[in-house]
C-alpha cells in the first residue's frame, strides 16, 4: 500500500528487442508484465461477473457454456442474454472511455482533460436523447453518429473558447459547457411525454440494464478499429512529449496528428455514451492509475489505461449489483462512488505535476 | 586545437534565397541570402531579438517562408515530404522540455523515428545508431538514468545525442550552450566540432557567447534587426569594428594566446568607481 | 432598506430602488402566472382582505403566493451566499453550487429524511442542511489547500466539482435504495420551488433572516478584504476569524435555501455579475443589492419554468443552470486575458 501511495520513482524501463524478418519492435519488459497482469485480472473479473448474481453459476457450467456445450436452459439464458452482454458492454464502454481519456490527456498535455467530463459527453447525450425522443424507432447504430456530431461540436467550442488557456482553466471552461448542456438536457427531458421519457431516462442513468448483443456489436465495431488506429498513432503521438519543435523536426505533422487523435477520442466517448449512457470518472482516473505502473511507451500506456478502464467499470457494475442485492445500483452511481475518492487521491498524490 | 580545414568548403547544402521568416505573417528576418556549406560549422550571432532563432526555425521548416525560399541541395525545402526532411535535417530546439520519466536511452531512441515504420520499429540499424550517439555524447554510462535526474550539461548532451541518433547530415542547434557553465560549454562545442571534423556533418548553431563562437566556428554570420550584416568565412576576419557595429557596445580586441584567434572584451566603463 | 445604505452612496440607493421595483414587478408577474387567469384587482383583494371561500383567493394564498415567496427567500439566500463566498475567498468563481455546498446540503437533507436519526422539527431542517453544506465545503477547502498551502481558486473549483459528483452519487444511491424518500424528494432534488407551501417558507425564514443579518454585520469587515490581505491586517481586521465567520454564514444561507427550493445553482454567480464593479467595493448596500438580485433572478427563472412550456412545468434549477453556466464561462474566459 505504501508503495502505491508514494509518487512513482521514475523507473528505467528495461527493454527487450524483438525481431522477426522485416518486423522489429522493442518491448518494455516490466510494462508488458504489468499489462499481462491486468489482463489476467480482467479474466478473473469476467469469471466473477458471469458467476455472481441472484443465481450463482459454477465455473464448470460457465466453461461448458463458453465451449458452446449443452448446459441447462436457465443457466444458458442467464448467461447468454443477461450476464454476458452486460459484462461485455461494461468492459467495452470502460475501455473506450479510458482509451479516449488517456489519448486526450496525452495529446492536450493536460492531466485533467477528459472528453467525458468537459462537455463532450453532455453534448453527445443531449443529441442522443433528442434523437430518442424525436424518433423512438431510430436504429441503434444512428446513436453514435448523432452523438459524435454533438461531441465534436462541443469539443470544438471548448477548444475555441479555451485557446491558450492553462490546463485547469481549459477544464473549467469545459465544465461550464457541460453544465449548460446538462441543464438543456433536463429541460428537454421535462418537456418530453412520459413514454419516450422512460426510455431516455433508463439510458441516461448510465445503467447497463438494457445491455443486449446489438449494443455490444455496435461497441465492438467502433472500438476495434479505433483501438488499432490508436496503437498506430501512438508511435507518433509519443514524440509530442519532446516539445512541438522537436516533434516537427522528427517528421510529425502535428495538426493532422492532433485532429486525428481528438476525433478518435470523441468518437470513442460518443459511442460509449450511446451504448451505456453517462459513465463518469473512468476517462479521468484510468490514465492516472496507469502512471503508477512501470514505465512503458505510449502504446503500452494506452493499453494499460484501457485495461484499467474496463476493469473499473466491470468492478463498479459488479459492486453495484452485489452490494445492495436484490436492488441494483446503476453503474454510473457506483462508479462515481468509487471514482471520485480515487480521483481525489490521485490528484493529491500528483498535485505538483498538474 | 587550431587545425582548421584548409580546403575551402565545397558544396552548399542549405541555401536561403531572399528568405523572409516570421510569426503570424509578420516577418522577423528579411531578405536573407545565405549558404550553409557542407562539412562546416556555421555560427549565427547577433544581439537579442536579431532573428537568429527565427532564421534557424526557417531553415528547419518550423516556420514557413513568408517570402523567398530555403533550398535543400538545390530544391525548394517546402516541396519535400516531412519524413524526408526529418532524415536530412536534425534540430535541437532552444531549452527543450524535460519529459517526465523517460530514460536517456529512450529519449535518444526517439530520434530514430524518421527511420522507423509500422513494422520496422526497432531494427539493428536503430540499435547501432542509438549506441553510437550515446557513445559520441559520452552518455553510455547514463543510458538507464531518467532524464529528469541529470544535470543541465548532461541533459543537453542527451538531447544532442537524440539529434545525433537521427543520423542527419545537417544539424541545426538553437543555443545549445546557453545556461551551461564554461566547462560544459566547452564539452558541448568540442563534441560539435568533432562531428564536423571527423564525421563530416554540417552544423549550424545559434550561439550567445561570442568568444566561444570565435574559437569553434568555421563561418560566422552576424545578424542585426532581422537582416544579415556580415558573413565571415573565417573567424580571424572578425575585428572590433564589426562587433561594435552589431552589438552596439565598445570592445577591446585581444588575441587568444593559443589559437591566435580574436577575442573581444567589453571596454571598462570610463569612470571606474572606487572600490570600497 | 434605503435607510440602511449610508447617505453618501446615492448610486447604490438608486440601484437598490431599481432592484426593489423590478422585484415587485416580477413578483406580480409570478403570481399572475398559471392556468387560471386572475385579474390584478382580485390579487390585491386576496392579500388585503382574504376570503377563504373564494377560489381565486385560495389559489393565490395557498399556491401562488407561497411559491413566489419561496423564490424570493431562496433566491435572496443564494445570492447573498454567493457574494459572501466570493468576497471572503477573494474569488469571483466561488459559488455554492460550484464549490459543493449545494451538494453537501442535499446530501444532509436526504440523509436526515431517509434515516431520521432524530426526528427534526421542520424549523431545524435548514440547520441540518447547513451542516452538510459546511462539511462538504470544508473538505473542498482542505483538499485544495493541502497541496499548495493556499486556496488556489481554480483548484478549489475542481475539487468542488469532484466532491459534488461524489455527494450526488451518494444521494442517488440512497434514493434508489429508499423509494419512499425518492417519492418525497423527487421534485425538490431538481430544484423546484413548488415544494412545501407556506409552512415551508415560514420554517426557513428564521434561518435565512439570521444569515442575512449576520452577513450584514460581517460586511464592513469583509470590505477591507478587497484591499488585499496584508492591508486588511494592517487595518485591524482579523482576517482569519472574519473569513471563517463568513463561510459559516454562507453555509447557513445556502443550506436554508437548499432545504427550501432544492439545489439550484448559479444564482450566487449571476446576481453579483449583474452589477459591475461590485467586488471592488463590497459594502452593506452591495450585499443587499446582491440578495435582492438573487431573489429577482430566481423569480424570473421560476416564471420561465412555469410559463415557457405551459402546462408542462420545467425544473427551475435547469433554467438557472442554462443561464448561469455561460456566466461562469465568461468569468473564466475573462480571467485568461
Amino acid at each position: 500500500m505504501s508503495r502505491f501511495l508514494m509518487p512513482p520513482p521514475a523507473r528505467n524501463a528495461r527493454r527487450l528487442a524483438l525481431r522477426l524478418g522485416p518486423f522489429s519492435t522493442r518491448l518494455a519488459v516490466r510494462g508488458l508484465a504489468a499489462n499481462l497482469l491486468l489482463a489476467s485480472y480482467l479474466l478473473l473479473v469476467v469469471w466473477l461477473g458471469l458467476s455472481l448474481g441472484s443465481r450463482p453459476i459454477p465455473l464448470a457450467t460457465i466453461l461448458a457454456w463458453l465451449r458452446l456445450e449443452q448446459v441447462n436452459d436457465t443457466d444458458s439464458i442467464i448467461l447468454g442474454s443477461l450476464r454476458a452482454p452486460r459484462l461485455c458492454l461494461s468492459m467495452l464502454s470502460g475501455a473506450m472511455l479510458a482509451l479516449s481519456g488517456a489519448l486526450t490527456q496525452h495529446v492536450t498535455r493536460n492531466g485533467l482533460a477528459d472528453p467525458g467530463l468537459i462537455g463532450v459527453r453532455s453534448a453527445a447525450a443531449l443529441l442522443i436523447v433528442a434523437l430518442i425522443l424525436a424518433w423512438p424507432q431510430a436504429p441503434l447504430a444512428l446513436r453514435p453518429v448523432v452523438g459524435l456530431a454533438g461531441g465534436l461540436l462541443a469539443g470544438l467550442v471548448v477548444g475555441l473558447l479555451a485557446r491558450g488557456a492553462s490546463p485547469l482553466k481549459f477544464v473549467m471552461i469545459g465544465f461550464g459547457i457541460s453544465w449548460c448542456l446538462s441543464s438543456a438536457l433536463v429541460i428537454l427531458l421535462a418537456s418530453a411525454d412520459i413514454r419516450s421519457l422512460q426510455r431516455a431516462m433508463m439510458w441516461l442513468a448510465g445503467s447497463l440494464e438494457g445491455a443486449d448483443w446489438p449494443a455490444v456489436r455496435l461497441a465492438l465495431v467502433v472500438f476495434v478499429p479505433t483501438a488499432i488506429a490508436c496503437l498506430g498513432l501512438a508511435r507518433q503521438a509519443e514524440l509530442l512529449d519532446l516539445g512541438a519543435a522537436t516533434a516537427s523536426a522528427l517528421g510529425i505533422n502535428q495538426t493532422r496528428l492532433h485532429v486525428a487523435c481528438l476525433a478518435i477520442a470523441v468518437l470513442l466517448v460518443a459511442t460509449s455514451v450511446s451504448v451505456a449512457g453517462g459513465l463518469g470518472f473512468v476517462g479521468l482516473v484510468a490514465p492516472h492509475m496507469a502512471r503508477f505502473l512501470p514505465r512503458q511507451g505510449l502504446a503500452g500506456r494506452l493499453i494499460c489505461a484501457t485495461l484499467i478502464g474496463a476493469l473499473l467499470v466491470m468492478v463498479a457494475d459488479l459492486a453495484g449489483n452485489v452490494a445492495f442485492a436484490p436492488i441494483r445500483l446503476p453503474v454510473g452511481i457506483s462508479l462515481a462512488a468509487i471514482g471520485a475518492p480515487v480521483l481525489i487521491l490521485l490528484l493529491w498524490l500528483r498535485r505538483n505535476r498538474i | 586545437m587550431t587545425s582548421r580545414s584548409a580546403d575551402p568548403p565545397t558544396r552548399s547544402r542549405l541555401t536561403a534565397e531572399a528568405l523572409s521568416v516570421g510569426h503570424g505573417g509578420q516577418a522577423v528576418v528579411q531578405d536573407i541570402e545565405l549558404d550553409i556549406f557542407e562539412g562546416c560549422m556555421t555560427a549565427l550571432l547577433g544581439p537579442n531579438g536579431s532573428g537568429k532563432s527565427t532564421l534557424l526555425a526557417g531553415f528547419a521548416r518550423l516556420l514557413p517562408a513568408l517570402g523567398g525560399s530555403v533550398r535543400l541541395d538545390g530544391s525548394d525545402l517546402a516541396t519535400f515530404p516531412t519524413r524526408h526532411v526529418a532524415r536530412v535535417l536534425g534540430l535541437l530546439p532552444q531549452q527543450p522540455p524535460v519529459p517526465e520519466g523517460l530514460s536517456v536511452f529512450d529519449l535518444v531512441a526517439r530520434g530514430r523515428f524518421p527511420h522507423q515504420g509500422f513494422f520496422s520499429q526497432w531494427s539493428r540499424q536503430d540499435e547501432a545508431a542509438v549506441g553510437e550517439a550515446l557513445a559520441l555524447a559520452a552518455l553510455a554510462d547514463l543510458a538507464d538514468r531518467p532524464v529528469e535526474t541529470l544535470s543541465g550539461g548532461q541533459r543537453q548532451r542527451a538531447w544532442i545525442a537524440m539529434v545525433l541518433a537521427q543520423e542527419t547530415p545537417l544539424l541545426l542547434l538553437d543555443e545549445p550552450t546557453t545556461f551551461l557553465d564554461a566547462a560544459h560549454q566547452v564539452a558541448i562545442l568540442d563534441l560539435l566540432r568533432d562531428l564536423v571534423r571527423r564525421h563530416r556533418r554540417t552544423v549550424v548553431c545559434v550561439l550567445h557567447d561570442l568568444n566561444m563562437a570565435l574559437q569553434y566556428a568555421d563561418r560566422l554570420v552576424f545578424l542585426k534587426e532581422g537582416r544579415i550584416r556580415h558573413v565571415l568565412t573565417h573567424p580571424s576576419q572578425c575585428d572590433g569594428r564589426i562587433i561594435e557595429e552589431v552589438f552596439e557596445m565598445p570592445v577591446v580586441s585581444l588575441k587568444h594566446p593559443q589559437s591566435g584567434l580574436p577575442v573581444f572584451l567589453p571596454c571598462a566603463s570610463r569612470q571606474p568607481e572606487a572600490r570600497p | 432598506m434605503t435607510a440602511m445604505s449610508s447617505a453618501g452612496h446615492s448610486r447604490e440607493r438608486h440601484a437598490l430602488l431599481l432592484m426593489l421595483s423590478v422585484l415587485a414587478v416580477l413578483a406580480i408577474l409570478h403570481i399572475q402566472q398559471g392556468a387560471r387567469p386572475i385579474p390584478a384587482t382580485v390579487m390585491l383583494d386576496a392579500v388585503l382582505s382574504p376570503d377563504r371561500d373564494a377560489f381565486d383567493h385560495f389559489v393565490i394564498l395557498s399556491l401562488r403566493l407561497p411559491r413566489a415567496s419561496a423564490c424570493i427567500v431562496g433566491g435572496a439566500a443564494f445570492g447573498a451566499a454567493g457574494f459572501l463566498l466570493q468576497v471572503a475567498m477573494r474569488n469571483r468563481l466561488a459559488e455554492p453550487h460550484v464549490l459543493g455546498l449545494n451538494a453537501g446540503a442535499s446530501l444532509a437533507v436526504v440523509l436526515v429524511t431517509t434515516y431520521q436519526p432524530v426526528v427534526l422539527p421542520d424549523i431545524l431542517m435548514p440547520f441540518a442542511a447547513s451542516l452538510g453544506a459546511a462539511g462538504l465545503f470544508g473538505l473542498v477547502l482542505a483538499l485544495s489547500a493541502l497541496g499548495s498551502g493556499r486556496f488556489d481558486p481554480v483548484r478549489m473549483v475542481f475539487f468542488g466539482i469532484a466532491l459534488s459528483a461524489l455527494a450526488s452519487a451518494l444521494v442517488s444511491a440512497i434514493l434508489i435504495l429508499n423509494e419512499d424518500t425518492l417519492e418525497q424528494l423527487r421534485f425538490w432534488l431538481v430544484g423546484d420551488a413548488a415544494g412545501g407551501g407556506a409552512a415551508a417558507v415560514w420554517s426557513i425564514l428564521p434561518a435565512v433572516a439570521l444569515g442575512l443579518v449576520a452577513g450584514c454585520l460581517l460586511m464592513p469587515q469583509l470590505a477591507t478584504f478587497s484591499l488585499g490581505e496584508s492591508i486588511s491586517v494592517a487595518l485591524g481586521a482579523s482576517v482569519h476569524r472574519t473569513r471563517i465567520a463568513a463561510l459559516v454564514v454562507t453555509a447557513l444561507l445556502c443550506g436554508s435555501a437548499v432545504s427550501l427550493v432544492g439545489p439550484i445553482g448559479f444564482v450566487g454567480l449571476m446576481a453579483p455579475a449583474l452589477w459591475p464593479r461590485l467586488h471592488q467595493r463590497p459594502s452593506l448596500g452591495a450585499f443587499l443589492l446582491v440578495a435582492g438580485s438573487g431573489a429577482a433572478i430566481l423569480l424570473a427563472a421560476d416564471i420561465l419554468a412555469l410559463g415557457l412550456l405551459a402546462p408542462t412545468e420545467l425544473p427551475t434549477g435547469a433554467l438557472t443552470g442554462l443561464a448561469g453556466a455561460p456566466v461562469f464561462i465568461w468569468l473564466v474566459a475573462r480571467r485568461l486575458t
